[in-house]
């Protein structure tokens, strides 16, 4: 089968920096099983993008499909056949279609089949129709129209390459044609190239100043930034995130090294950083010690130019956001944040849910409760943090739409400066801690209390306001405070209800005074949700998770506890045979018996006057016993001294088994034969639910 | 080159271009999109080229001034193409080139940027065009105007002239800039933007101004119910500053701002749905077969 490559260039007006990588990824997925599912084979697919295109390549693609080998099904032998063995119109028509002669078609079952081979269709005609496809499956978060067929697309789309090898794909999409003319970088003189194939692509746009590889600009510009901050003599601030934007903001990439006053270095690093960042997209540089430079690199797309020209409204751009800075800095610095605190009032938080300043409130209760629970001796600080911890989102600068991502960094600036203690202030950034997987929690126990309570507060205002998360819509980002509230409970070690934070968190808001149970319930299920994830990233297995959350669960470190307890217990021999033991406790109940219950539930009531047989009377002795000092050992969550303590029964266990028929005609003594197993499994259950670990033969 | 040749330039660039060089729209208004040449001849399937240079005021920008950068008045530079030709970007490219921008030495860069009128119920796509990162145009495909989805697309180019002229005079404050025969900008309009700005901060009578707006609002209302769709949007434009002053003044809390929004673009949407059928009356004269 002969191979050639495929090509096909979106060409579009500037594509916003955000939707090119994710486009990318849907291209290449949408290709993939656009080709499969057209049986079309190939040997290897690229997705690559400038700002101003999309572009996917499929190399080696087999010329047509394999052809197909099918069994077409014909009429019955009794309508096919007349009487004199000759066709029927029917059984003719059937041989028509299949282009066999009549010994060739089979009888089987009383019906005519036939064996045939469909060719293969050449990709030249299959490609056009996957290649419109493609484009049009791209979804981005907004979409426009521009021209009379008023489809929609990210920006306007202006040209069209589709080609297989040297011959050109018929595509056409929105007022657009495909063609084999590709655009080079608006600068360059001759606008625009015919491709003699796909081959000579790259080449071609390389000749129009149009670096097409990411990665290759990629790489170049960190190169130039590297060198740029040397002249500086210092090196960039590493920003990853920002590298990937700027890759996707020039075609043909250099980069301009700028200075800025010194004077405006006695501005916080981070309010200059964010400066040149979030607007500008510029780089920071500092020297060998982290100190920051005043110079900065920004990455500028047009090959003809001297940067020197480009330099100086750079400078001024930037000199005019550090003014504007440190003008909103110098304004603030006027204003205490205490003396904020009240204005919070006029700022509504989220609809129906009051005031910011009513949150604050809420805030040095929850905050102050949590601190007497879990650090004592930070109950002082926690309130007094709680209380200024929202008045930085009214201060000039974060109200600023380009420093907005400098809440909670401001007001740790501000509190410092006007002489809060460092606890109280430390914690005012360390409230939005972790801002996403991966971040750091809060270092500090005053920041961990303020931190735990602005996400209990925004999971139970939600939730009490029926702005619940459902699949991707999660406006008020509930399933990232819940996962930071279990990263910072399992981190700090802290044993809490966390039913009874969340009880706590609902008594802070007035209007939710009678529905205490309706909020509590979903939003501690919602938490254990992401306690599921977070065991899911710590490596445990999907059977040793339903072992663990499938009983009663209210306290994260616990959980986490117990799952390295089951870690060791698995790697040791005859764990297996204990496990097994234990199952049949549990499989012998009744199929709908609940897993879940809370421990302060009563046990079941086990007649002593009932057991019969002495290994039963022995085994609820033993098993009294158990509750006793499982009681005890939980509370100081000795996990492995939990299982000990269970495995004490097993003999017993056994013996129960061989010498008790548990199924006893007696109803009374069934019953309570019932009630002693399930007394039994109570205690199982308050490590896990072993029934569900999968046994492997490695570990019996 | 100096302020007014910037404006005569860009109008016998664009007038060269098939556009109708119209005038400002002698209301107050915040931005050209106001100006009946963008509002209303954006509606409807009749197709409209023009172009004007367009007053504008932002109460709230006022820095008394002080700011090199900022004014609560400037000018804007208005460009509507409905249709949106396919070689719009290039045009407007030629169009700085005419006003003597060396394009070919500096960085001009289209950004990302999602333009919203909330109280025009109007939308858009496009970007802000950056000079060596300074952002001198807003460049929008409009994709809705006062509620209603738009077919065909009209693009608006709508260029910072201030800015476009510190850059090409290279001066440091908008008050330097040369509008003409030696007489600068400051010169012309700074004692503006000192009286202004303690207007609109201070001296403005809230009273007055809410007064003020319930009535335009009525009387837009008014005007709707009697088919006067042109006056009616008059009154609209005149409510929709009046709420910019008394926004400026600080007299609207931040929850009923939204209730004001709310109201004003009820309004747009009753004078767009007005216009369109108005148009349909006349029978669309200027679509042409």
């Amino acid at each position: 089968m002969s191979k050639q490559d495929a090509l096909l260039e979106i060409g579009c007006e500037e594509l916003p920096v955000d939707y090119i990588a994710p486009a990318m990824r849907q291209l290449r997925a949408a290709a993939e099983t656009k080709l499969k599912e057209s049986r079309l084979v190939y040997d290897s697919l690229e997705c690559e993008a400038t700002p101003r295109r999309l572009v996917l390549r499929v190399r080696g693609l087999n010329t047509a499909q394999p052809d197909l080998d099918k069994e077409l099904q014909g009429p019955t032998s009794a309508v096919a056949y007349k009487a004199d063995g000759s066709l029927t119109p029917a059984g003719e028509g059937f041989l028509r279609k299949t282009c066999l002669s009549p010994d060739q078609i089979q009888v089987r079952d009383g019906r005519l089949w036939a064996q045939v081979r469909e060719t293969g269709k050449p990709a030249q005609d299959l490609l056009p129709d996957i290649f419109l496809a493609l484009i049009k499956v791209l979804s981005f978060p907004k979409s426009m129209r521009w021209e009379p067929t008023q489809v929609r697309f990210a920006r306007p789309v202006r040209w069209i390459v589709a080609l297989l090898g040297s011959e050109v794909l018929p595509v056409a999409f929105a007022d657009v044609t495909s063609g084999r003319t590709t655009r080079f970088h608006p600068l360059h003189v001759d606008k625009q190239a015919e491709l003699k194939s796909t081959a000579e692509y790259e080449a071609v746009l390389e000749q129009g100043w149009v670096i097409l590889s990411v990665a290759k600009r990629r790489e170049e510009m960190k190169k130039m930034l590297i060198a740029r901050a040397a002249e500086c003599g210092g090196r960039i601030v590493e920003d990853e995130e920002l590298l990937d934007m700027v890759c996707m903001m020039a075609e043909k990439p250099g980069v301009v090294k700028g200075g800025f006053k010194p004077v405006y270095l006695s501005i916080a690093r981070e309010i200059i950083v964010t400066a040149m960042r979030e607007h500008q997209r510029y780089f920071a540089v500092e020297d060998a010690q982290g100190k920051l430079l005043p110079f900065f690199l920004a990455v500028y797309d047009n090959p003809l130019a001297n940067p020197e020209n480009i330099r100086p409204g750079c400078e001024r751009v930037l000199e005019a956001r550090l003014k504007d800075a440190e003008f909103f800095f110098r304004e603030d610095m006027k204003k205490p944040l205490a003396t904020l605190v009240p204005e919070l009032e006029r700022v509504l938080w989220i609809k129906g849910l009051g005031s910011l300043l009513d949150k604050t409130k809420r805030l040095e209760i929850l905050s102050e409760w949590l601190a007497i629970k879990l650090e004592p001796a930070s109950a002082g600080s926690a309130k007094a943090a709680a209380h200024l911890a929202k008045a930085d989102l009214i201060t000039n600068m974060v109200q600023e739409k380009e420093f907005t991502s400098l809440q909670g960094i401001m007001g740790t600036f501000y509190a410092t400066a006007q002489g809060a203690p460092e606890a109280v202030a430390q914690a005012i950034r360390e409230q939005y801690q972790p801002r996403g997987a991966g971040d750091t929690c809060p270092q500090t126990p005053t920041g961990r209390m303020l931190a735990l309570a602005d996400k209990l507060d925004n999971l139970v205002g939600c939730w009490g306001a029926g702005m619940i998360p459902t699949g991707a819509k999660d406006p008020y980002a509930l399933r990232r405070a819940a996962q930071g509230i279990v990263a910072i409970m399992l981190e700090a070690g802290y044993r809490i209800s966390i039913a009874e934070m969340i009880l706590q968190a609902v008594k802070g808001f007035a209007q939710f005074k009678d529905r205490a149970p309706e909020i509590v319930k979903p939003v501690q299920e919602f938490i254990l949700g992401r306690m599921e994830t977070d065991l899911a990233n710590r490596k445990c297995t999907p059977d040793e998770i339903q072992a663990l959350l499938g009983v009663w669960t209210d306290d994260l470190t616990a959980v986490l506890k117990k799952a390295e307890t089951i870690r060791i217990l698995r790697q040791q021999a005859g764990f297996s045979a204990q496990i097994i033991t234990f199952s049949r406790v549990v499989n012998i109940l009744p199929k709908d018996t609940p897993r879940i219950w809370p421990p302060e539930t009563a046990f079941p009531a086990v007649k002593p006057e009932l057991l019969q047989v002495a290994v039963e009377k022995e085994l609820f002795a033993g098993a009294q016993q158990a509750k006793q000092d499982l009681d005890v050992l939980l509370k100081a969550g000795d996990f492995a001294g939990v299982f000990q303590k269970l495995t004490v029964l097993l003999p017993l266990i056994n013996r129960f088994f061989e010498d008790v028929m548990v199924m006893d005609k007696d109803e009374a003594v069934k019953t309570n034969r019932l009630n002693l197993l399930l007394y039994l499994a109570r205690l199982l259950w308050t490590l896990a639910d072993f029934s569900r670990l999968v046994i492997t033969e490695n570990q019996t | 080159m100096n302020f007014q040749e910037i404006i005569i330039t860009l109008q016998t660039f664009w007038a060269r271009h098939g556009c109708l060089v119209v005038q400002p729209y002698d209301l107050e208004k915040g931005a050209s999109t106001f100006n009946p040449a963008t509002f209303l001849r954006v509606l409807g399937p009749e197709p409209w080229a023009s172009a004007n240079v367009e007053p504008c005021r932002r109460p709230k920008d006022g820095r008394y001034g002080e700011n090199p950068n900022r004014g609560q008045h400037y000018y804007q530079f208005q460009v509507i193409l409905k249709p949106s030709p396919a070689n719009i970007q290039e045009l407007y490219r030629q169009s700085l080139a005419e006003i003597g921008l060396r394009t070919d030495q500096h960085d001009i860069r289209f950004t990302e940027d999602d333009w919203e009128s909330p109280t025009l119920g109007a939308a858009g796509l496009g970007w802000q065009v950056w000079l060596d990162g300074l952002e001198i145009t807003q460049f929008t495909y409009f994709q809705q105007m006062g509620g209603i989805e738009l077919n065909p697309i009209a693009g608006e180019i709508t260029y910072g002239l201030e800015r476009i002229a510190m850059f090409l005079q290279n001066v440091e404050s908008l008050f330097e800039i040369e509008w003409g025969h030696g007489v600068k900008y400051g010169d012309l309009f700074h004692a503006n933007e000192v009286q202004w700005s303690t207007y609109n901060f201070e001296a403005s009578d809230p009273q007055t101004l809410f007064d003020a707006f319930t009535a335009s609002e009525k009387e837009t209302q008014r005007l709707l119910g009697l088919n006067l769709v042109l006056p009616a949007y008059d009154y609209l434009v005149k409510s929709s500053h009046l709420f910019n002053l008394l926004d400026a003044r600080g007299a609207i809390s931040v929850t009923e701002r939204v209730g004001y929004i709310t109201r004003l673009r009820n309004l747009a949407k009753g004078v767009a749905q007005g216009y369109i059928k108005h148009r349909e009356e006349l029978g669309h004269p200027l679509l042409k077969e």
